[in-house]
């Protein structure tokens, strides 16, 4: 007798634990899922990968279980029942026991737990609005994906700000370069070159051999020389001549005679410059 | 658990055809039984305290007997004393027992009584037995001592020392019935109609049986945690009590606690069982420090203040 009312009441913490515990998971789910359609929304709007947003779900959806698995589930159940508190808390901590009294708190607890209903462990009008946001969210997503809506585009931003960095840092090399030949020249304003002043006593050795961070030097020398540079514009070859006329000759194209019909044909290679060139023209 | 609750019910029943209202009083006073313990009541005169006791004698079926302090009122008084006998022509010492051989005993007015006849007292409620010369009584179980002080008339009284104030269980404070129950208590003693005696509901192997019970009733790990803190926060709580409660009073705590739920037949020890107990329990075991007195604070205002932090 005693040993069946001591399983009942075992089964009943269990069953009571396992419901809770289905309860918290089911709305974590539900919460992660809605957190990952308003973050797949964001992503879209902003030109990135929907599945961008799977990580930061995966992360808020092990936050959420680690944050609700923390309170035991006998706890939920003292929160949610206040007036089975102290006598499901007290038959739990003297479980072990088998006298008179516990036995009949274990079948008070036991009958009482039959009354807890498992809807009454999340709450409803959370979880609707989570499923109705959830909706509303992956309606947008398809719509936005489908027109091809941007607020902006963060790749292309990206993009711009790494182009902006290379041409400041292009920019910044040739400054340091100009003022080094300057400095050999008689340095008339001065100052000291760049990587004199950026680089300890160790680092002249290297700097006078060439390895300096700013590449090799001969490279980007221009000095005081006059030169001509021109693009072409098919292809965008940079032509770079001491005079003006021999770089007027090279960019004339071949004689007339030379054409047949095989080389009016371009190249793959040229037909995807020629292709590229007008992609840019059209995208300003 | 019903049945124990029903022999509780029919107690107060019981009671109430002979003491009108008390209730609260009468409640503690079968905890302190169900413990094993002794009882300190405080009040006025003529607040049938001792009719209570009495009563409650009658119930139980316990041999009651009375000791009316006084300050020349003698240890041997209450313990018993050697006398002679003539027994075939030779005189033998014969120990004639005292009023301490019962099971009930009230000592009336106890602060009345000289130190040295108080702490006769002290064996007694401690140790359940009684020594005279070289030899050991043991006292007829159950044994309690229910003793009664009165807060006014204090010239000429020897109030009791911590110590001796310490091995009573619960002290409960006696209070004035309403205005209803006094018409009650006028109409029972002065009408022609014969007052109902009281029924004999328990007998000393019940009162065993429910002291046993009253240990098994099952308590929460954090409730009992809770009544230690309580206990232990009278120590360290230096603003308000200058000496604390010691350890007997985390006992008696948790164990009033059970028989209070044993007779509210309830199967656990809830909070507010601790909270009710903290009262008798710890009134006459605290001593408040002078700032606290000067305010006017009473030993049950610190004890009030303390299970609000606690609770």
């Amino acid at each position: 007798m005693r040993r069946k009312n001591l399983k009942s009441f075992h089964v009943a913490i269990r069953e009571t634990e396992r419901a809770v515990n289905d309860m918290r998971i089911f709305t974590a789910f539900v919460s992660s899922i809605f957190v990952f359609s308003i973050l797949a929304l964001l992503m879209v709007l902003l030109d990135l990968p929907a599945y961008y947003s799977l990580f930061p779900s995966l992360l808020y959806l092990i936050g959420e279980l680690f944050r609700k698995f923390r309170i035991r589930s006998i706890s939920m159940v003292e929160r949610l029942y206040p007036s089975i508190d102290e006598e499901l808390r007290t038959a739990i901590d003297n479980s072990e026991e088998t006298n008179e009294i516990v036995m009949e708190l274990q079948n008070r607890v036991v009958k009482d737990m039959k009354q807890i209903e498992s809807s009454s462990f999340f709450s409803v009008s959370l979880i609707s609005r989570n499923v109705v946001f959830t909706i509303i969210a992956s309606w947008l997503v398809i719509f936005v994906a489908v027109n091809n809506i941007h607020v902006i585009s963060v790749p292309k931003i990206t993009s711009r700000i790494g182009d902006m960095g290379q041409s400041t840092f292009n920019e910044i090399v040739k400054l340091i370069d100009n003022s080094n030949d300057v400095g050999k020249k008689g340095n008339m304003m001065g100052l000291a070159t760049l990587p004199e002043l950026t680089s300890g006593a160790g680092d002249k050795a290297n700097l006078k051999d060439g390895n300096s961070i700013y590449g090799e030097k001969k490279l980007a020398k221009l000095g005081d020389e006059e030169k001509f540079l021109k693009i072409k514009a098919e292809s965008y070859d940079v032509m770079l001549r001491d005079e003006e006329k021999k770089l007027d000759d090279d960019l004339l194209i071949d004689k007339p005679s030379e054409f047949n019909d095989k080389s009016a044909e371009l190249s793959s290679h040229k037909k995807l410059i020629v292709k590229n060139y007008f992609k840019r023209l059209t995208e300003g | 658990m019903k049945d124990y609750e029903e022999t509780f019910k029919q107690i107060m029943k019981e009671v109430s055809k002979v003491v009108v209202g008390q209730k609260e009083t009468v409640k503690q006073m079968l905890i302190a039984l169900l413990c094993d313990g002794n009882v300190l009541l405080e009040g006025y005169p003529g607040l049938a305290k001792t009719l209570a006791v009495k009563t409650l004698a009658e119930i139980m079926d316990l041999k009651f007997s009375r000791i009316q302090s006084t300050p020349d009122l003698m240890p041997s008084d209450i313990t018993g004393t050697y006398i002679i006998e003539e027994k075939g022509g030779k005189r033998v010492f014969k120990f004639q027992a005292g009023p301490l051989f019962a099971n009930l005993v009230l000592a009336d007015e106890i602060n009345r009584a000289t130190p040295k006849t108080q702490s006769a007292l002290l064996e007694a409620m401690q140790e359940k037995q009684v020594t005279m010369g070289n030899t050991t009584f043991k006292l007829d179980l159950p044994f309690f001592v229910l003793a009664t002080q009165n807060p006014i008339e204090q010239e000429g009284t020897y109030p009791l020392p911590e110590a001796q104030a310490d091995r009573f269980l619960l002290k409960v404070k006696v209070s004035y019935p309403t205005e209803e129950e006094e018409g009650k208590i006028v109409e029972m003693y002065t009408s022609a109609k014969k007052s109902e005696r009281p029924r004999v509901i328990l007998s000393k192997e019940k009162i065993s049986q429910l002291q046993y019970m009253a240990r098994q009733v099952p308590i929460a790990k954090e409730i009992g945690a809770k009544a230690i803190k309580l206990v232990s926060l009278t120590r360290k709580s230096p603003e308000l009590i200058e000496y604390g409660a010691s350890p007997r009073a985390s006992i008696a705590l948790v164990s009033t606690s059970k028989a209070k739920a044993l007779i509210e037949g309830r199967p656990y020890v809830s909070k507010d069982d601790i909270k009710a107990m903290a009262y008798p329990v710890l009134r006459h075991r605290i001593i408040l420090n002078f700032e606290a007195e000067r305010k006017g604070l009473t030993n049950d205002d610190a004890i009030k203040e303390l299970i609000s932090k606690v609770f």
